[in-house]
């Protein structure tokens, strides 16, 4: 397999693999929450940490493009995002759509302001930064398909856990709440779990792209079959395969930004099970 | 350091200041119809159609420009409507969905094309590039009323000025319908308002602004141009004349104060380029918008003693 | 006196691909107040939204003044539920009121000075032309509903149809409110509301119309407003008749 994509592409691909597949099997329950936009938010709001991640890295003297600090980093701005999407909404009377789309441009406005500083403070290479913002595969190290395989498998396994209650929160909050899992903890469950994919997704599709993973499968999922578990599992299984096949086609012609790629593919394996399940139904 | 304003710094400017001001008179009915992403699905899905007249056509000045980003408003739509009706998608996923599919497109067009001898690069999509619309015969102020001079002028501003004289004026006609269909549809549309027809034009305003807005600060950043300054003023005001007027002043000081800092402020720090002009934008309306908030409060509680005493 | 304001027959509806009302037929008698009564998912505000002629009907006709639907709009005005409404929304009491000549005035014609004694006459007649300058979520719910009613005093229709004018609102309000209507019946309006009160119908009310998904009984409330036939319209029997609780 190696020899034929290449060492760089083969790493590119096991690690696209294991986050398309933990992105489908969250994303169907974001989606079942109708949470999706929120997530967009989220990611947009990455850039400012991602990019003060790099500055840290750097003045530590730390190999350039660490993983870990660059994540950590905007996993921290994401949070903050949050926050300032929920003072706004428990302190105004502006509307939740109003406050996601504030901290969406904002912080992606702050985030670009930082971006541009980089390049005139010239601290090494910023080059790597921008692969964030659509995603590239090109620069992927072990580490990284390290960290993003790791990360992943431990979202599949979380959600495997808590499918129960994860379901029982979002069809009937306030009967999962009687039957003891508490609404704000299971909420924060399903952030948790979207903010850490939209972080390790980074790199893969990019900040722009990511909420194509957390909904697409879901929503293709959603049409071959009616059960929750079945219908994650299923998403799961698209997300990871349209990864495996974006990254191969980026890989192939380099330029090409991983994200885009992978979320046109998403979208004509919607458009085609849109079809075959219509046709399908009509059939019957 | 000011010698070359009219040839750096009017243009960019000016473009920025009417950009801003022709999204933020939009912003305040998407805010007060709770529908502020669509903004943000609007400016994404009009980059295929921007690209492609922009490979047509070589430059972001074109006028068919608009009709291309109108075309790929209305297939945004179309599709938004289709995944609906045939998914179990509701309107947030539907938009999350469409506006990504459109952007890849748009930014796969980007890349696929590159190296030809036009070239549009995909930071341009991401944070516009206000700092490139160079006045080459602008040597004062004298020289708007040069017509040979004045032929030097980017199209960009010019397109800006249109856009926004056109969206004020159809406010301005519109305001009572606009008012009475945003607070109770029902009612409006018994009274004879077509809420159907304001409801459209609403979007096709807002893509109008969008597309003029893109030259300057991309697909991205403008959303907190239709977003924040409208907020800002919706928690400062209880009018929506006065909501309106307080919003076009944060957009006017955000759009000129952040083109100013961003190309002056590291400068004078001594750093040798400049940083972001659309992006100081955008974080100086935020900034705004979060002074807002803080000063609301007090105001309120001061309402509530007021409410106590009488 | 005896003359119509809305003639309903056979009228038939499909809302959401469901047939929410079914042959319905009924009479609402001018200058009187009329209740449509009927349990949650009876129809009611489908048989408002088909008066109004906001959703298509697939049998029947409904007059109003001898006019069809579109014809007729300019004679009805409407009271939404508080609950539809952003009381967030940046406008004071006179703006909501202004809102009812919005449809008279059109885009470009003048809002002029007599336009707006009108709208302080309506303020007036629903007392609450003290608070012309408040911002609507200053208010309490009785307040909020009686700008309501100033807005549709000001658009000076022949009929006035109120979504649940009661719901959420304290007893001191609420006689308030159903004295501007009895003073609005008086100025020759008709007025129909969909209501969920049983216990006050008869005090309140001059007509009812008995609703679920057809209808049982309409007429004047001594004659029609009957055990056996509310018991008939709700489909419980030994209901108590005073809380219209089973």
């Amino acid at each position: 397999m190696t020899e034929l994509i290449g060492y760089n592409t083969a790493l590119a691909l096991v690690g696209a693999l294991l986050f398309g597949f933990s992105s489908g099997h969250v994303g169907a329950f974001v989606y079942l929450r109708k949470a999706s936009l929120l997530s967009d938010s989220l990611a947009h709001a990455t850039l400012p940490g991602l990019v003060i991640g790099f500055l840290v890295s750097a003045f530590l003297g730390m190999e350039e493009k660490n993983s870990w600090v660059l994540l950590l980093g905007a996993g921290i701005s994401a949070l903050f995002g949050v926050v300032v999407i929920q003072w706004i909404t428990a302190r105004t009377k502006l509307g939740f759509d109003t406050a996601i789309a504030a901290v969406l441009s904002v912080f992606f406005g702050f985030g670009i302001v930082l971006l541009t500083g980089v390049q005139s403070v010239s601290v090494g290479q910023q080059a790597g930064l921008e692969d964030y913002i659509l995603g590239s595969v090109s620069g992927m190290l072990l580490q990284d398909v390290i960290v993003i395989g790791l990360v992943s498998i431990m979202c599949s396994a979380a959600v495997m856990v808590y499918r129960r209650s994860l379901t029982a929160f979002i069809f009937d909050s306030v009967l999962s709440e009687m039957a003891g899992y508490a609404q704000h903890r299971m909420s924060f469950l399903l952030s948790l779990l979207a903010l850490v994919i939209t972080i390790i997704g980074l790199k893969i599709v990019g900040l722009i792209l990511v909420v194509a993973m957390l909904t697409i499968p879901a929503a293709t999922a959603r049409l071959w079959t009616t059960g929750v578990w079945s219908m994650s599992l299923l998403s799961a299984v698209f997300g990871s395969t349209c990864a495996g096949i974006g990254v191969i086609i980026s890989a192939l012609l380099p330029n090409l930004p991983s994200g885009a790629v992978i979320v046109v593919i998403m979208f004509i394996a919607l458009g085609l099970s849109i079809v075959v399940t219509h046709l399908r139904s009509s059939n019957v | 350091m000011f010698d070359d304003f009219y040839l750096i710094s009017f243009v960019p400017i000016l473009t920025g200041l009417f950009s801003a001001l022709s999204c933020t008179l939009v912003g305040n009915i998407l805010v007060l119809r709770k529908r502020a992403m669509l903004s943000d699905t609007i400016s994404h899905v009009v980059l295929p159609g921007i690209v492609i007249s922009f490979l047509i056509f070589g430059n972001l000045g074109s006028y068919f420009m608009l009709v291309g980003a109108g075309i790929a408003g209305l297939t945004a739509v179309g599709t938004i409507a289709v995944l609906r009706i045939y998914t179990s998608m509701d309107n947030s996923a539907a938009m999350a969905t469409t506006l990504s599919v459109f952007f890849a497109a748009g930014v796969l067009m980007i890349e696929l094309t590159a190296g030809g001898n036009v070239h549009l690069d995909v930071e341009h999509a991401l944070y516009g590039n206000l700092e490139s619309l160079i006045w080459i015969d602008g040597e004062s102020l004298m020289s708007v009323f040069d017509p040979v001079a004045r032929q030097t002028i980017p199209v960009e501003l010019t397109r800006a000025i249109i856009g926004f004289v056109l969206i004020m004026t159809v406010m301005l006609v519109c305001w009572r319908f606009l008012i009475v269909s945003t607070f109770d549809q029902t009612f409006a549309e018994i009274s004879g308002v077509p809420v159907g027809i304001v409801s459209a034009g609403v979007a096709l305003a807002a893509t109008l602004a969008a597309v003029i807005s893109f030259a300057a600060v991309g697909s991205i950043i403008v959303v907190s141009m239709f977003v924040c300054p409208p907020a800002a003023a919706r928690v400062l005001t209880q009018s929506f004349r006065d909501q309106v007027c307080l919003s076009v002043s944060f957009s006017a000081i955000s759009a000129v104060l952040g083109y100013v800092v961003a190309g002056y402020v590291p400068i004078l720090l001594g750093f040798e380029t400049s940083i972001s002009a659309a992006g100081t934008i955008a974080t100086l309306s935020g900034v705004i918008l979060v002074c807002a908030i803080f000063y609301s409060k007090r105001q309120r509680s001061y309402d509530f003693i007021d409410g106590h005493q009488t | 006196m005896s003359a119509n304001a809305i003639t309903v027959n056979e009228l038939t509806v499909d809302y959401d691909g469901v047939t929410a009302i079914e042959d319905v037929y009924f009479a609402v008698h001018a200058e009187k107040l009329t209740a449509i009564v009927g349990p949650n998912g009876a129809g009611k505000s489908t048989l408002i939204k088909a008066l109004l002629g906001l959703i298509p009907t697939r049998t029947g006709t409904i007059s109003c003044f001898g006019k069809s639907p579109k014809q007729y709009r300019k004679d009805i005005s409407y009271v939404p539920q508080r609950a539809q409404i952003d009381w967030e929304f940046p406008a004071n009491v006179f703006d909501v009121v202004a809102m009812g000549l919005y449809g008279e005035l059109g885009l470009l014609r003048r809002f002029s000075s007599a336009h707006k004694d009108r709208v302080r006459s309506a303020l007036t007649d629903v007392d609450m032309a003290d608070f012309a300058t408040r911002q609507i979520s200053q208010l309490s719910g009785g307040q909020q509903q009686r700008v309501f009613l100033a807005r549709s005093i000001v658009q000076d229709a022949k009929l006035i149809l109120l979504d649940e004018p009661f719901g959420g609102i304290d007893a001191k309000s609420e006689a308030v409110i159903v004295d501007i209507l009895r003073r609005q019946k008086q100025n020759g309006k008709s007025i129909v509301a969909v209501h969920h009160d049983l216990s006050t119908v008869k005090d309140y009310f001059d007509d009812v119309i008995l609703l679920n998904k057809t209808v049982t009984a309409f007429g004047p409330v001594n004659d029609v407003f009957t055990k056996t036939n509310v018991e008939k319209t709700y489909g419980v029997s030994n209901l108590d008749f005073l809380t219209g609780r089973a």
